[in-house]
């Protein structure tokens, strides 16, 4: 992307913050010794989950029988729960992802969080079927694997199978993608923190982090590829957990809108439950400067363009339930709408769609305190929504001698707050440990917009007043620079070399121009950020790392599919709901899942493999470029050129230190 | 700008004898088989207004979203949105001379013996169909043309008001679109069928109008480009252009897969219908090319990165997505008058009508204004994208 932006476009990042300020807002939160508000919420949510886990632990050893579940109503709260966490889970990847790869830099503030927030929401989600199961110990029977209870495999054609395997992926690829995206950041709090501990476990995260400029390179591949994974797998979560629904032939249920409903839903309430505790912690972090009223502003509108598609669907679906002229459907919704269990419909219908209308105003998009009301109302009504499509589509079947009602007991009420519990204390213990903002993300977007920044990328400091001031390394210095380097030994062209430091991107840019106009080679950049343009003046090409997920992608895919077509139609062929033993659309969701299982995780593989980043590698010594610095690593020429010609080359586009060497043999 | 001109001689003559074709064929087709003709001229004029339409789409998108890199390339949508009063003209004629050969529920005899459809009057009927097809085109229209005072009366005064105006315009006019895509997709398409309902149907619609729009906008860019009366398409237009068409093409098939899997899967014989007479008779494989052309094929042209960066690519790409687009407009319209599925010349050759048309309506708007909106506070993004 080019530097010039629209004067309509309003900075990503409040006052005047340098790269260090971002460095110290954030990361000053990690590891101190919290406040009492924070312990005054933490211990109330961690008293509730252990309300949660008992009430678990009821129904594990007493059973299913303790829910208010009936013949009729086979499905409640433990549903509704799953679903409604699920759907939480998707705002994470959804700013990630989709808003990656729709080049939406706002969303650098609130990814980190967000994802959190996903992998704690979907924690909470996987627990429900779980512990529906009514056997959990046994959990394990949903593996496709080979067994001794003969040729019995798992049913593909079940889309509660489906769930399993679209959620084991769902969490895994997108904890590798918050993790792939800490990895800058656990650096530079590596690099910052004073505690051993705190210094052994930020290494042993980072990986040996260098912030070299042919490992950003090569991990902004990987870290697009992964984007460009997990935006289909998001949509295909919630599409699979939909027809979980739709595959039946309920009235009420089976509805071929269900899929993008169900994902537009899950955005919604995700959003809002990001929304809600961005508006806190904001303010406790004091970090109002990254999260502006802007990126409030930007949420809020998302809010209600959701609003208005789930409006329009809940519209079409009544329209719809008329226009078939099907009898059962049109009961089913009018037995939603005016039932006994109308006032649940009507509350979905104000807190999803009446509510949030006023987002319409600018005023409430700009004032915290005025759009935490539709938050809170969005989360309560996409909970009634899963309530009501699951229960009041249950409780009146086709047989009125069967129609009953459902109630839930004590227990299934004490779950439900436990979790509510859980997913707090995650968050709060989140905001603890790790950053909550993307630090190295930040400060790429810094200069976005800001007024008289990124015009000076050419003005070599060309005063000549100052002499450069050259530091010759000692013996162990070069070690340091060689381990960040990823060498055992110098190659022979980099027998000598130097070092210079930056305060910003132009000065190092400025700097890799003139040393390759002088026909030096750069052997490598150290940078707190990826910066644009530099692959390109390094030499460096598209990364082919791409390929390598490509291809586990293929493998992924036509393992899927003959695993699925091989069972169902030769080692275990079984008619189920009088399909064809071959029925390709139906193993597609599986395949599809496995396909981005496999090409995300060997994408990461080959990241590490071709970069060397191991968990527990040492970390290299280049002073400050994972918060501030940005470092120019240069391979003298033999005789052609001596070090002061380099280093005043190197010192007028504007370097503040320059650390030379001689031999590196 | 008066000397210049979309396409060579040669081309605007080809275009001509493509429209005299099909022009040739919807006549013979009248005479021999009144219904298919109707059907196809409804198939040609439903692709073209989906591109249309959603080119219209895509301005709103743009405005509400704020999206530089489309900035320099808006009145390229903005031009398209000129065959909308045709294609509303003839839309409605086909409705009030072919309507009884194409909807069954135009037919007073078989409304007689069908509880259902005699269900469904209250909204299949003329008259709703009319003041719908009425409504939707106003609402276009009048989108269109208010979209583009703004734009051009912005390139005399250079006035930021136009930007914000525009970006209050395109949120309302998205909302009520979205509105009149449920009505009209209910109207115009579903009810060729008017047994069989799914609650995606608007949403397909709405998919294929975007992907339509897409592909057209892209290759009429291109066009432009090329004959350099659209200065400054930058390899890195080609790229996010290309992103586009795959985008939409992705959410197309996957609300194409989402209805097909579940009606598939469920197997409820009066939904199943739909699909079985697509899928079957000696025009089957129509179903299988729908999905190549529209999303497999772009993805394998996609595949790699050299691929992405290039406009003979991307031509080719949009080429075959037009098709595409061409063929799903059969694939929902054609078995209405026949099952299973079945093409003829009439079929084939009448959506040809519309070329010259199209290309004459965009042409005449484009070249009435200046091709690049020069005060778009947009214009610094879309103008010095450098290559991703």
């Amino acid at each position: 992307m080019s530097d010039a932006v629209s004067p309509l476009r309003e900075p990503l990042v409040a006052g005047n913050k340098t790269h260090s300020d971002v460095t110290v807002d954030i990361a000053r939160h990690v590891g101190v010794r919290p406040s009492w508000a924070w312990w005054a919420v933490f211990l109330p949510a961690v008293a509730l989950t252990g309300v949660g886990f008992l009430a678990i632990a009821q129904t594990v050893t007493q059973g299913i029988g303790t829910w208010g579940l009936n013949r009729t109503v086979g499905w409640g709260f433990d549903i509704t729960n799953f679903v409604f966490w699920i759907g939480i889970g998707h705002a994470g990847t959804l700013i990630s992802a989709v808003l990656f790869l729709f080049r939406q830099r706002w969303r650098t503030s609130i990814n980190r969080a967000a994802e959190a927030m996903t992998i704690f929401a979907v924690m909470c989600a996987a627990l429900f079927p779980l512990i529906h199961m009514g056997r959990p110990w046994y959990f394990y029977w949903i593996l496709p694997y080979p067994n001794n209870r003969g040729t019995l495999w798992v049913n593909f054609r079940s889309p509660l199978l489906w769930d399993f395997v679209a959620i084991s992926t769902y969490f895994t690829i997108s904890l590798t993608f918050w993790y792939i995206g800490m990895i800058p950041d656990l650096a530079t709090l590596r690099d910052r923190t004073k505690s051993k501990l705190g210094k052994a476990i930020f290494g042993a995260l980072a990986n040996g982090w260098s912030g070299s400029a042919r490992v950003w390179h090569r991990y902004e591949t990987i870290y697009a590829l992964l984007a460009l994974l997990a935006t289909p797998l998001v949509v295909s979560v919630h599409s699979i957990v939909s027809s979980d629904f739709a595959t039946s032939v309920i009235p009420g249920w089976h509805a071929t809108i269900f899929p993008p409903y169900f994902v537009c839903g899950a955005i919604y309430g995700g959003f809002a439950m990001v929304l809600g505790l961005m508006l806190v912690t904001r303010r406790v972090m004091k970090l109002e400067a990254y999260i502006t009223t802007q990126h409030l502003n930007w949420m809020c509108k998302i809010l209600l363009l959701a609003s208005i598609i789930m409006g329009g669907s809940y519209g079409i679906e009544f329209l719809s339930a008329w226009y078939s002229g099907n009898k059962y459907e049109l009961f089913t919704f009018m037995n939603r709408a005016l039932g006994p269990y109308g006032w649940s419909y009507w509350t979905m219908l104000s807190c999803n769609v009446l509510i949030p209308q006023m987002l319409w105003f600018s005023k409430v998009r700009r004032t915290p305190l005025l759009m935490a009301i539709p938050c809170l109302s969005v989360t309560v009504g996409m909970w009634f929504e899963r309530f009501v499509i699951i229960v009041t589509s249950l409780h009146r079947d086709y047989l009125p001698s069967s129609w009953t009602m459902y109630f839930p007991t004590m227990i299934e009420i004490e779950i439900l707050a436990g979790m509510f519990g859980l997913f707090l204390s995650l968050f709060l213990l989140f905001t603890r440990v790790l950053p909550v903002i993307a630090i190295a993300e930040i400060k790429g977007v810094l200069n976005y917009a800001r007024p008289g920044k990124g015009e000076h990328a050419d003005d070599g400091h060309d005063d000549g007043t100052e002499t450069p001031r050259a530091v010759y390394t000692s013996p162990a210095g070069r070690r340091c620079l060689l381990s960040a380097l990823r060498l055992k030994k110098a190659p022979p062209a980099m027998q000598r070399y130097c070092i210079a430091y930056y305060p910003d991107e132009h000065g190092l840019l400025s700097a890799a121009r003139a040393i390759r106009n002088h026909g030096l080679r750069i052997i490598d950049c150290f940078t707190p950020y990826p910066v644009h343009g530099l692959p390109r003046m390094m030499g460096l090409g598209t990364s082919r790392l791409v390929w390598i997920g490509a291809w586990a992608g293929a493998l992924g895919l036509a393992g899927g599919l003959v695993l699925q077509v091989w069972t169902s139609n030769y080692d275990w062929p079984v008619r189920v709901g009088g399909q064809p033993f071959n029925s390709w659309p139906i193993f597609l969701p599986v395949t599809f899942e496995l396909t981005v299982l496999l090409a995300g995780l060997m994408g990461v593989g080959a990241l590490f493999a071709s970069t060397g980043m191991w968990p527990g590698n040492k970390p290299p010594k280049l002073v400050g470029v994972t918060d501030d610095q940005f470092a120019l690593a240069v391979a003298l020429p033999d005789a052609s050129m001596d070090e002061t010609t380099v280093t005043a080359i190197l010192h007028r586009a504007g370097a503040t230190e320059i650390v030379g060497g001689d031999t590196l043999r | 700008m008066d000397h210049s001109c979309l396409c060579s001689a040669r081309a605007r003559s080809v275009a001509i004898a493509l429209g005299i074709v099909g022009a040739g064929a919807f006549l013979v087709g009248l005479a021999t088989a009144p219904a298919r003709a109707w059907a196809g001229l409804l198939v040609g004029n439903y692709f073209v207004l989906s591109m249309v339409m959603g080119a219209a789409l895509f301005v709103a998108l743009n405005q509400v979203f704020g999206s530089g890199w489309a900035s320099m390339l808006k009145r390229v949508p903005e031009a398209m949105t000129a065959y909308l009063p045709i294609g509303g003209g003839i839309l409605l004629l086909t409705f009030l001379i072919g309507g009884p050969s194409l909807y069954p529920w135009m037919r007073p005899e078989v409304v007689a013996q069908n509880p259902h459809l005699q269900h469904k009057q209250a909204l299949l009927n003329p008259t709703a169909y009319i003041i719908a097809t009425l409504v939707a085109f106003g609402l276009w229209i009048g989108y269109a043309r208010l979209m583009r005072a703004r734009s051009t009366a912005q390139d005399r005064d250079g006035d930021i008001r136009h930007t914000y105006a525009s970006r209050r315009l395109s949120a309302g006019f998205l909302v009520l679109s979205g509105l009149a895509v449920v009505a009209v997709s209910f109207l115009w398409l579903m009810s060729l069928e008017p047994l069989w309902t799914s609650t995606m149907y608007p949403g397909y619609v709405y998919a294929s109008m975007l992907a339509a729009a897409a592909a057209g906008m892209a290759l009429l860019v291109l066009q432009l480009g090329q004959k350099g009366i659209l200065p400054g398409v930058s390899e890195t237009h080609v790229y996010e252009l290309g992103r586009l068409v795959a985008a939409t093409c992705t959410l197309w098939v996957y609300i194409w897969f989402s209805e097909y899997m579940l009606i598939y899967y469920t197997n409820i014989p009066e939904e199943a219908i739909h699909f079985a007479v697509r899928r079957t008779g000696p025009f089957a494989i129509l179903f299988i090319l729908n999905i190549v052309l529209n999303w497999v094929g772009p993805m394998l042209m996609f595949l790699t990165e050299r691929s992405r960066h290039s406009a003979d690519m991307l031509r080719r790409v949009c080429i075959m997505v037009l098709i595409g687009r061409l063929l799903d407009a059969a694939l929902l319209i054609l078995p209405a008058i026949e099952t299973p599925i079945r093409l003829t010349y009439v079929d084939v050759l009448t959506p040809l009508l519309f070329v010259p048309i199209f290309m004459s309506a965009f042409w005449n708007a484009f070249r009435r204004s200046n091709p690049v909106g020069e005060h778009d506070p947009y214009l610094v993004e879309g103008r010095g994208l450098a290559v991703h």
